[in-house]
């Protein structure tokens, strides 16, 4: 915890009681981000502190009953301390973080420009002089239609179809969809959705690879509960199916495979080249990743895998090797 | 922060708001609250008042001094004060949704792996939190996870410290490890932060190059202020300098030739993929033989890499020159593959 933190937490901790009619402690630790024990050992501490000199009119008067947290005296901490420009910077941050999602960053942008507007001069040039100059990657440009149907189709819960481009089977398919949210993972964008005509299974689909969206008459009921978060690790995004493959590089390609698999499985061979053991969701996928190394990188197994590249390089130097 | 000093700060700031005159250190010095600065050595009594000081202004208290010219000082020493209208966080109206909007840029920013800043958003989401009561819901989540896995609490770290140097414009000194290379040490003036597909890239003036340069996160081995203890301004960012550029460059766009034109043709199947592929750029045209994209390619080497995953179903058809490069790369792998003698009795076929 950093030097001001717990100080930052105190101060609101006692307008944010007061403005209320009681708070319980797991909201006030769920809206502080730290345990209850910490808001009970916070609490304890506000307790002692007050205007000097501390008699009882002096002090804060806050006390717990059953788990509700209340404030009768705030001495005068009535409303929270004004957003830094540290706060609204982390904010901007996230913000970039967000993209464009279907028009949901400009709707975004928005809400920081009102909040840009309360920060003093200084720190809001701060602000926005940083705002131009943080950026994550994105094809730039307005949301296509497409994306602002599919945005559509997820607040209203209708059903779409769509044309996709599918890596695993590496060909066009046409999906019935019931879209349930919209993702952004590492700068890409991705529609969380059940796909109709495989008994409802939840996939993801990457916004990029929609030749067509077309939002359809059925409407759906959504799942109760749909816990986004789980969306917060690299697993999910391999499938389902995903199986280890092994694939030497040689020596000049190493530092950066060491950076690209750094979380896979890596062994290092004498000569200084390397075998890595990552996972991949289909021969197709495995293509897209070591095929830009040309023939530095060599797929070892398994045998389709390496079968399913060979064929394509050898498809490939035919149709190269053709007049165009 | 011990909870003593915790104690006296709250306390201190609390004297300070229920204040409508300034108050000398003096005065502050007579309440037994704050019997740290009423130590033996006024100074150093002094030097733990300037500390509490700095803390209060750090978490954005508007303390402010009031000289003792002013003719309400009654004992000519000065004194201090909190603008309680600076202090307060206005009412921003803000609805429910707009609530539900920045706590997922704010869930973004503090998922930030290795990110120390994640209590700083906390806060502001709930400060801002302060007049609704209740939050609306979007079906949305962002998540940019870095992809040098074994480092995040480092790259976490430097983020946080590069963050602050492009926002204040803080000369920085960088150990890096270039791509090819070895360790150097450089002073970089940071004019730009960005992300890409599960890394920080910095961009700014190198004073080593003398010149522009990019940094890779994952290659920086120890990120520092040069001047810790200044926070002013220490370099102007060109005005022409344009981070965009950068962000969202595709990598056959990054300059390293004069720019020539490069016509793909695609198989049907590839036409969803086209922005993913080949992002929003490129030049499509579909006709009865098939379609085909048109770049604009000023880095010949990285075009070549982007197109050599998709084999025959992306198959450059000009210029001539390039696409005899990727016959040739496709023929090495072959000869890796398979062995070139059998990739000779099928041409001959």
């Amino acid at each position: 915890m950093s030097v001001n933190d717990r100080l930052g937490r105190l101060l609101f901790i006692v307008p944010y009681v007061a403005h209320r009619d009681g708070v319980s402690l797991d909201e006030l630790a769920s809206k502080t981000g730290v345990t209850t024990s910490q808001i009970a050992a916070d609490l304890a501490l506000l307790s002692m502190v007050g205007r000097p000199p501390l008699t009882p009119d002096h002090l804060i008067d806050l006390y717990v009953e059953d788990d509700i947290v209340y404030v009768e005296l705030d001495q005068s901490l009535s409303r929270p301390l004004r957003l830094t420009h540290e706060e609204a910077r982390a904010l901007v941050l996230g913000a970039k973080l967000v993209g464009s999602l279907g028009g949901l960053g400009e709707q975004l942008q928005n809400v920081l420009d009102k909040i840009l507007k309360v920060l003093n001069p200084v720190d809001r040039e701060i602000v926005q002089s940083l705002s131009e100059r943080v950026g994550v990657w994105q094809d730039s440009g307005e949301p296509p239609q497409a994306v602002v149907q599919l945005r559509r189709a997820v607040e209203e819960h209708r059903e779409v179809g769509i044309e996709y481009y599918s890596v695993s089977s590496d060909r066009q398919k046409r999906y019935r969809l019931q879209p349930l949210a919209l993702i952004t993972h590492s700068g890409s964008e991705y529609l969380v959705a059940l796909d109709v005509d495989a008994d409802g299974h939840e996939k993801l689909f990457r916004l990029d690879r929609m030749a067509e969206v077309k939002i359809l008459p059925g409407r759906f009921e959504p799942p109760a509960m749909l816990d986004l978060e789980r969306f917060r690790t690299q697993r999910l995004y391999f499938g389902e199916n995903a199986t280890k493959a092994e694939v030497h590089f040689a020596k000049e390609a190493a530092r950066d495979v060491c950076e690209l698999f750094g979380d896979s499985e890596i062994i290092n061979e004498a000569d200084g080249s390397i075998r890595v053991r990552l996972s991949t969701s289909s021969p197709a996928w495995l293509a897209r990743w070591v095929l830009p190394f040309g023939d530095a990188a060599e797929v070892v197994g398994p045998p389709e895998q390496r079968a399913y590249i060979s064929r394509l390089c050898r498809e490939a130097a035919l149709a190269y090797g053709r007049d165009p | 922060m011990s909870a003593t000093r915790t104690e006296r700060l709250l306390n201190l700031l609390t004297l300070l708001l229920n204040t409508r005159r300034p108050i000398s250190l003096r005065e502050i010095r007579e309440h037994e609250e704050f019997n740290a600065y009423q130590t033996g050595d006024p100074k150093s009594g002094e030097r733990a008042f300037e500390r509490d000081k700095a803390a209060l202004i750090e978490l954005g208290v508007p303390l402010r001094w009031i000289p003792p010219e002013d003719e309400d000082d009654d004992d000519g020493l000065g004194g201090y004060v909190i603008d309680r209208n600076r202090y307060f966080l206005p009412e921003l109206g803000l609805k429910p949704a707009e609530l539900a909007l920045l706590s997922i840029a704010g869930a973004a920013a503090a998922a930030l792996e290795g990110f120390p800043g994640r209590a700083t958003v906390i806060r502001a989401l709930a400060k801002l939190g302060f007049d609704v009561d209740e939050t609306g819901t979007f079906a949305s989540l962002a998540h940019a996870p870095l992809r040098d896995g074994h480092m995040v609490e480092q790259i976490g770290a430097h983020l946080q410290i590069l963050h602050d140097a492009v926002a204040h414009r803080l000369t920085l000194a960088l150990g890096y490890r270039a791509r090819i290379g070895e360790l150097t040490q450089r002073q970089v003036d940071p004019y730009g932060l960005y992300y890409r597909q599960g890394v920080w890239y910095l961009v700014g003036h190198c004073h080593l190059r003398n010149a522009e340069r990019t940094f890779h996160l994952g290659r920086c081995e120890n990120v520092e202020l040069v001047y810790p203890d200044r926070r002013t301004a220490q370099f102007d960012v060109p005005g022409d300098f344009n981070l965009s550029a950068h962000v969202h460059a595709r990598p056959w766009e990054m300059p390293q030739h004069p720019p020539f034109k490069v016509v793909i043709r695609l198989a049907e199947r590839l036409v969803p993929a086209i922005v993913e592929i080949f992002g929003r750029r490129a030049i499509v045209k579909a006709s009865e033989k098939g379609t085909t994209v048109e770049l604009l390619v000023s880095n010949r080497s990285a075009l070549i890499l982007a197109v050599l995953p998709h084999g025959a179903a992306a198959e450059v058809i000009e210029p001539s020159d390039v696409r005899a490069e990727i016959r040739e790369v496709y023929e090495r792998l072959v000869r890796h593959y398979d062995g070139s003698k059998l990739l000779r009795q099928e041409v001959s076929a």
